[in-house]
């Protein structure tokens, strides 16, 4: 047996969770699946489930002039349709899921559930987001990459929710993405690449490069997108990134797949970029 | 009503608004869960059971309350629970049955079963050459293979991975226990071989024996053999608990644990003079997994028709199933064809590109036409209209333009795929002995009287359309109710593409026989029962012979587009001509044509199913990947009447034939678009950089 609460309020919730170790549960898409155990019978969740999609507080995408920030409980079809974010951001919410899942699938889901695969992270790991925690102690503010520990790991501490993330506006001149999976939708990916970039003067000035569900975490190299800048030595960039690569074979994909093909599309992108 | 009226399916509303009632959702008095206790090895022996102390109202049921420990399908080599032997990982120990579900699920984590594992055999390269490990070997011959005369040969091996059926409803039985019967409810596509199969496990009569269907959500084979399985181990549960007990599979257990397509591995060895052939020589190999289930007759489809749409002068053909600790393999749309058509029609498509010609032009040399004699020396009866069909094929789909584009990443595959109707061989009058009741009731209404279910796939429309043609008659006055074995003859398994064609045709029969009754008062009853055509010959145990009482056939062209850097393949647009006799609903028929293409679309490049010493890798919706809508084609569907003089209104099979040519038709696109070697499948986008790279 477990109970379930609904906080009232964002100060309520903070209250709960500092009491005790909960389930937060959002939009549940992953947890309710993972815990379930026989139909009919009851879901073995071994804590106590703390519902909290409910909360306005915790919804709502806003922007000042240099940032635009998403709140945990915003679906990904809210990114995905939002008149307010930029496409780099839309168009690959868009592709996540399904419309059912996007409907209900939240955007902290995607962040805290911290998987391999999460289709978001190599988003925020590009763009230098930073993740917003709070408890009853007060707000903590982490880089998404000090945030993401690993595979389904995080700095969150059990009283602390995932409150938003914040993502620095830029003046990109034009991104690039590809989301690859066995079927056309309704799929985990096996590989995903994303990139943004600006050019001043015919010359590539910012890029960003990001590659998901290869390693445990997305992978992207600050360093060495400084030297691209620099140098514009293609060959160079992708040894670097080749080098980071831990791929796998599993059920979705193998090593040899994910790491030829994502330095490919790498390649391709920034091929195109060059000679745009 | 006349057979070319077009109609709505009988089944459609009441299934779209809801008010149809699977056996999930139907209530029982005391209803009592089971939950079946598994094996997590593939092979070995069972030293002991650790049960923690039975509590109340938690009974388990395993192989010592089992009469007769035996599932009767062919054989009875599979036991209805493991009995100190295990054989696959997944194979059912006992059912742990109780009324509160949290309750059976305590209890099942106290169990500890305590094994002594054996090394298993898991592929079937290790089973090449022992006779222990071979469930069934065939061997048939066409003219004289040894004494040809040649100046080249082609050769290729070709190999097909699982598939699974994913029907929507997942495997589901109600049991009971009352006043000595036994009553099974649930999701099924063979209510009489459940009977058959309850008979020798409860040894009670037959009398005492009734098995219901009720709705069923998807089947593809896969409800064929397995509820036999289920249905033992629930008549033994109801008999010993004296109340109805459920077992419904969750999806992944469905997924694990229940019936697959046969993997495959097909040799191919053709001789050539002058550039054309002269023989070919067949080695087909099954993964039959642990049991024998229906292996035995999937074999037999796999070869009989191996040389597909074309008389080809000299043939040898081997076929051997063997025996492996994966999982228990069985019926699937399809039944076999569609693993040796991908190896003949992709070898006919390789072999047409190393002769440096068309592959239609090519194919269109070879095709059978009536009066030739088949690869069983048997004699095609009927006429064929191959080259009709390769001809109406070729200008729907603009042909000539489109195996000409130039974009290098597009590519064109063609198959031509012939399937028997019916049983193989004398199989409908030998084994099943169809029987088939019309009753017209006292009100006027007719009710259709056979074990043949619905489970999607359009027979209470079809049927009921057939009898109310032939009668004359409104649908409306058409009853046809889910079968019940107390009230319904045995008219054969829903399987074989067998329902329109040989059922329909004996109610076609039936209903010309009750038509001058119509106006008799009260209840009127007629009978037809299944004879053999008096020009089909069988000789099973020569494998000699008609393998068939009817072909129906398919010409499919497949469009597809590589994208060049990532190898993603999308499956752009789908041709198809059939020869089904005649549609009997042409609405059904298409939906028949766009659900084999989903399954074909599946099998020829999404649906990567691979098990890892005998244990399944993809085990949900999530890693399982059926296409989506997104990852259809464009189907373009026509056909062509070539009336078949037993069928009702001259139809013939209809429901595989749709899927089998879809999954080579694919695989030779992509071949022509990239210009390497397809002999695999499912043809995946990591195959393609493999081969590329190497």
């Amino acid at each position: 047996m477990f109970n379930s609460l609904r906080p009232n309020s964002l100060g309520e919730l903070l209250e709960i969770i500092d009491n005790g170790d909960y389930y937060i549960f959002a939009g549940g898409t992953d947890l309710f699946i993972r815990k379930r155990q026989w139909q009919g019978a009851e879901r073995k969740f071994d804590k106590d489930v703390v519902f909290i999609s409910h909360l306005e507080e915790l919804r709502g995408i806003f922007e000042d002039r240099n940032y635009y920030r998403l709140k945990t409980c915003v679906t990904q079809d809210e990114v995905a349709n939002s008149d307010l974010l930029p496409d780099y951001l839309r168009i690959p919410y868009g592709l996540m899921g399904n419309p059912a899942i996007r409907n209900t699938a939240t955007v902290g889901g995607n962040i805290v559930n911290a998987a391999m695969v999460a289709d978001s992270l190599p988003l925020f790991y590009a763009l230098d987001a930073v993740i917003v925690l709070k408890s009853i102690q007060g707000d903590r503010i982490l880089s998404i990459r000090d945030f993401i520990l690993g595979r389904y790991k995080t700095d969150r501490y059990e009283n602390e929710i995932m409150y938003e993330v914040i993502i620095p506006k830029e003046d990109f001149t034009g991104y690039r993405y590809k989301k690859i999976g066995s079927r056309k939708s309704s799929i985990l990916s096996k590989l995903s690449v994303f990139m943004v970039y600006r050019k001043a003067h015919g010359k590539i000035v910012d890029i960003r490069v990001s590659v998901g569900a290869v390693n445990d975490v997305p992978i992207r190299s600050e360093e060495a997108e400084k030297e691209f800048i620099k140098d514009n030595n293609l060959d160079k960039f992708l040894l670097t990134i080749r080098e980071m690569m831990e791929g796998e074979d599993d059920r979705r994909s193998t090593k040899l797949y994910r790491e030829e093909i994502g330095l490919r599309i790498i390649k391709n992108f920034l091929e195109e970029v060059m000679e745009e | 009503m006349k057979i070319r009226d077009r109609i709505c399916r009988v089944d459609s509303v009441e299934k779209i608004n809801g008010k149809v009632r699977y056996i999930e959702d139907i209530d029982f008095e005391n209803l009592h869960f089971a939950r079946t206790l598994r094996s997590g090895i593939a092979k070995g022996e069972i030293l002991s059971i650790d049960y923690p102390e039975i509590p109340d109202g938690i009974w388990v049921v395993d192989a010592s309350d089992t009469p007769v420990n035996e599932v009767l399908m062919i054989k009875g080599d599979m036991p209805v629970f493991a009995d100190k032997t295990v054989n696959y990982i997944g194979e059912p120990i006992a059912l742990i049955v109780g009324k509160d579900k949290q309750q059976v699920i305590e209890f099942m984590n106290g169990i500890v079963v305590n094994y002594r594992k054996d090394e298993g055999i898991f592929h079937i390269d290790e089973c090449r050459g022992h006779e222990d490990m071979t469930y069934s070997s065939y061997e048939y011959q066409k003219g004289d293979i040894g004494e040809l005369d040649y100046d080249d040969t082609f050769e290729k091996v070709y190999s097909t991975g699982y598939q699974e059926q994913l029907y929507m409803e997942k495997q589901g039985l109600v049991g009971e226990y009352s006043d000595n019967i036994v009553t099974i409810h649930g999701s099924m596509q063979c209510p009489y071989y459940i009977k058959n199969a309850l008979i020798h496990c409860t040894e009670l009569p037959g009398d005492n024996i009734r098995v219901i269907q009720n709705t069923t959500g998807g089947a593809f084979g896969g409800k064929e053999e397995y509820p036999s399985l289920m249905a033992c181990q629930l008549a033994v549960a109801a008999m010993k608990i004296k109340a109805p007990v459920e077992l419904i599979f969750d999806r992944r257990e469905d997924i694990l644990y229940t019936t697959k397509r046969h993997p495959s591995q097909t040799r191919i060895k053709t001789y050539l003079k002058e550039r054309r052939i002269v023989g070919m020589a067949f080695t087909y190999e099954l993964d039959g997994g642990p049991y024998w289930g229906l292996t035995d007759v999937v074999l037999q489809r796999g070869i009989l028709t191996l040389t597909g749409c074309y008389n080809i002068e000299n043939v040898k053909v081997e076929g051997k199933a063997y025996k492996t600790n994966n999982i228990f393999t069985g019926a699937f749309r399809g039944f076999g064809a569609p693993q040796s058509m991908f190896a003949l029609e992709q070898h006919m498509n390789q072999l047409a590109r190393y002769l440096n010609k068309d592959p239609i032009e090519f194919r269109r040399q070879y095709f059978v036409k009536k009066g030739d004699i088949s690869a069983t020396s048997g004699v095609f009866n009927e006429t064929i209209m191959l080259q009709e069909m390769a001809d109406k094929l070729e200008k729907m789909s603009d042909y000539e333009e489109i195996k000409n584009k130039k974009d290098y990443y597009h590519g064109v595959g063609v198959a031509f795929i012939p399937h028997g109707g019916g049983f193989t061989g004398d199989g409908e009058a030998s084994h099943i002995k169809a029987v088939v009741n019309l009753k017209k009731d006292e009100s006027g209404s007719v009710h259709i009287l056979v074990s043949s279910v619905e489970m999607g796939q359009g027979a209470k429309t079809v049927l009921a359309k057939i009898v109310a043609s032939a009668l004359d008659i409104g649908i409306d006055r058409i009853v046809y109710d889910d079968p019940d074995t107390f009230k319904v003859p045995d008219s054969g398994p829903t399987v074989a593409s067998r329902t329109t064609m040989v059922v329909g045709g004996l109610l076609y029969k039936a209903a010309r026989k009750l038509k001058p009754l119509m106006s008799q008062k009260g209840e009127v009853l007629v009978t037809e029962t299944f004879k053999q055509p008096d020009n089909i010959k069988w000789d099973q145990t020569q494998l000699r012979g008609n393998a068939y009482l009817s072909y129906s056939w398919a010409a499919v062209i497949a469009e597809v587009e590589v994208d060049p850097i990532t190898f993603e393949i999308k499956c752009t647009n789908i041709h198809g001509v059939y020869d089904v006799g005649l549609p009997i609903d042409e609405d059904t028929f298409i939906g028949q044509v766009h659900g084999g293409v989903a399954q074909g679309v599946g099998y020829g490049m999404l649906e990567v199913m691979e098990s890892i010493d005998g244990l399944i890798q993809q085990n949900s919706f999530s890693s399982y990947s059926v296409p989506t809508m997104a990852d259809m084609p464009r189907m373009y569907t026509d056909w062509i009447y070539n009336p078949y003089k037993e069928g009702p209104y001259g139809a013939k099979a209809a429901g595989e034939l749709t899927l089998v040519g879809v999954a080579p038709a694919i695989a030779s696109a992509v071949q022509d678009a990239i210009g390497i070697e397809i002999n695999d499948l499912p043809v995946t986008s990591e195959k393609i950089l493999a081969e590329v790279l190497r």
